[in-house]
């Protein structure tokens, strides 16, 4: 099974609102994916979708070939991570493990016992009495340990505090090395979680604004940072995303792929040159003014 | 490791849980008849056995497992990737088992709490016929259908089959109508999830009337008419009838349901 998916021209309409329009897009098996936008721009419809917890009504997917709609075969495949509501579930995380592990034919037990430990889940507490961050811990050990060919992760991870996402991005990359299986993580915590990503999709306003592998991604604009005016001469008729000041050492992030022949003069009147912040070429991309380039 | 279907194993996980439940609901149940008969025993009155007793509130107990059924397992099941047509299926067959489960155990504590009775010499307190009892109260836990309790289960020996049966019937119905509320709820939202409690509750008072029991306030003063007298195999043939509507509109109504987060 390769789990490619393919996706076609969908759109999603609440009532008069559009949520998502006229999307394609195609996802190779095997890689993570980082799907940004802002509020509102479609990243949990797009999933809902994709999990099948909706149905398609215009334009498709396929999964390996297959529409997973009500899909057995296919839908045992993919998982759904957000931030659920557990208020009411009385049940403890050993048995919602049991439970994943009765459905999920990849389910490692050995190794969501292994999480619960890293996170510190208290395995016999009931999970409605757990904390925030502590349901979220437990969500993305599900998600995680579950090793499902199509894993997603709609923010999760917004109620864990820095150091369990930390772990959480350790032990992501350490199990997909293992077990590549592909990976969604929707999500605005930009700035630290670029790393994870191989390949970006920002979504703006139900549209697909950009897809592209992370590296080709930040090649597409620089860092150019040393001595202020230095940088604003050399800077001047370029797009501006980010500036920030020092002293007299001034960072300046520009959109734009950088000649040959513009690096080498940066660098001969001492400039750094380095790569652009993810985090920045979202926001511009997603900002107003770029809307309307 | 590609299973097609997955309706066995959410049968039998939705039967577990539910049976604890139902459990719990049991005892809660006996708890208050055991008192029920001291005091009848203390105060030289008559009440109806736990088969009796039961009957009423297993029907409202079943009616809210059903209503909660979508809400509390549909989402559930679609966070571990299973179909809604496995999660149908699975529940349905786990509400029968439910259902037939309820009966039999009613059925054994009636057993013996008839030994008990004989021990102790007090049988006056169990109320051995329907004629006895008095069917007019308000109390809707205390109604029974004809055939149930002209049987009167255990006693009569000959026809106890046939009434377990019928009271899991009657009680897997309102189940069904319990959830067909609960759907109704789920896939329209409240305005048109009110129509589907009016749709449910005019199956659960045409389910009651073909099989003799006699409507109390308000019900009966919608209709012309307070019971109607059937022969059994029509009343049998119609409520599995009423039940398969019933199920046809659950499943359309949660066939492509979206899932809620």
């Amino acid at each position: 099974m390769t789990f490619d998916i393919e996706i076609k021209n969908l759109s999603l309409y609440y009532r008069q609102f559009t949520a998502l329009n006229d999307i394609s897009l195609n996802l190779e098996s095997g890689r993570i994916y980082g799907l940004l936008g802002r509020n509102g721009a479609g990243k949990t419809s797009l999933l809902t979708l994709l999990a099948t917890f909706r149905k398609v009504k215009k334009g498709s997917i396929q999964i390996d070939g297959e529409d997973p709609f009500e899909n057995a075969a296919v839908m045992q495949h993919i998982a759904f991570h957000y931030e659920a509501d557990y208020s009411e579930l009385t049940e403890n995380i050993k048995d919602m493990l049991n439970s994943a592990e009765r459905y999920r034919p990849y389910f490692d037990r050995d190794y969501a016992h292994y999480l619960a430990d890293r996170f510190k889940l208290p395995l016999k507490k009931p999970i409605k009495k757990l904390s925030r961050g502590m349901q979220s811990a437990f969500e993305v050990t599900l998600g995680l340990a579950s090793r499902t060919p199509l894993t997603i992760f709609d923010e999760t991870y917004l109620g864990m505090d820095a150091p369990a996402r930390e772990i959480f991005y350790r032990e992501l990359l350490e199990d997909q090395a293992s077990h590549p299986r592909t990976i969604i993580l929707s999500t605005h915590l930009v700035s630290e979680m670029d790393y994870l990503f191989d390949d970006v999709i920002i979504l703006d306003q139900g549209r697909i604004i950009l897809h592209e592998d992370y590296e080709t991604l930040v090649s597409k604009g620089a860092s150019i940072t040393g001595a202020a005016e230095e940088v604003d001469a050399f800077v001047t008729g370029m797009t501006k995303l980010n500036e920030q000041e020092l002293g007299n050492t001034k960072a300046v992030m520009v959109y734009g792929e950088l000649a040959d022949a513009r690096r080498t003069e940066a660098q001969r009147k001492g400039l750094e040159v380095g790569p652009i912040s993810l985090q920045d070429l979202f926001i511009y991309l997603t900002s107003e003014e770029a809307r309307y380039e | 490791m590609n299973k097609k279907t997955f309706f066995p194993k959410v049968a039998f996980d939705m039967f577990t849980m539910q049976m604890v439940w139902s459990l719990y609901f049991l005892g809660s149940l006996l708890a208050v008849h055991i008192m029920m008969v001291v005091l009848a025993v203390n105060i030289n009155d008559s009440i109806g056995d736990f088969l009796f007793f039961s009957h009423g509130s297993a029907k409202i107990y079943m009616l809210v497992i059903g209503i909660i059924s979508t809400y509390g397992f549909l989402t559930h099941f679609a966070h571990h990737g299973v179909t809604r047509k496995d999660y149908f299926k699975g529940a349905f067959i786990a509400a029968i088992g439910v259902a037939l489960a309820i009966a039999v155990i009613a059925a054994a504590v009636t057993g013996i709490e008839y030994v008990m009775i004989e021990m102790t010499g007090t049988q006056d307190v169990l109320e051995r016929s329907l004629s006895a009892v008095d069917i007019t109260s308000n109390s809707i836990s205390v109604e029974l259908p004809d055939i149930i309790f002209q049987s009167s289960v255990l006693l009569h020996g000959t026809n106890w089959v046939a009434s377990l049966f019928l009271f899991s019937l009657n009680v897997l119905t309102y189940f069904a109508a319990g959830w067909l509320i609960g759907s109704g709820f789920y896939r329209f939202g409240w305005v048109i999830g009110l129509g589907f409690i009016v749709l449910s509750l005019l199956f659960m008072v045409t389910g009651d009337l073909i099989w003799g029991i006699e409507l109390g306030e308000p019900l009966s003063n919608w209709l012309p008419f307070s019971s109607i007298s059937l022969p059994f195999y029509v009343s049998f043939l119609y409520n599995l009838i009423m039940i398969g509507v019933m199920l046809v509109l659950i499943r359309l109504a949660i066939r492509h349901t979206p899932i809620k987060m």
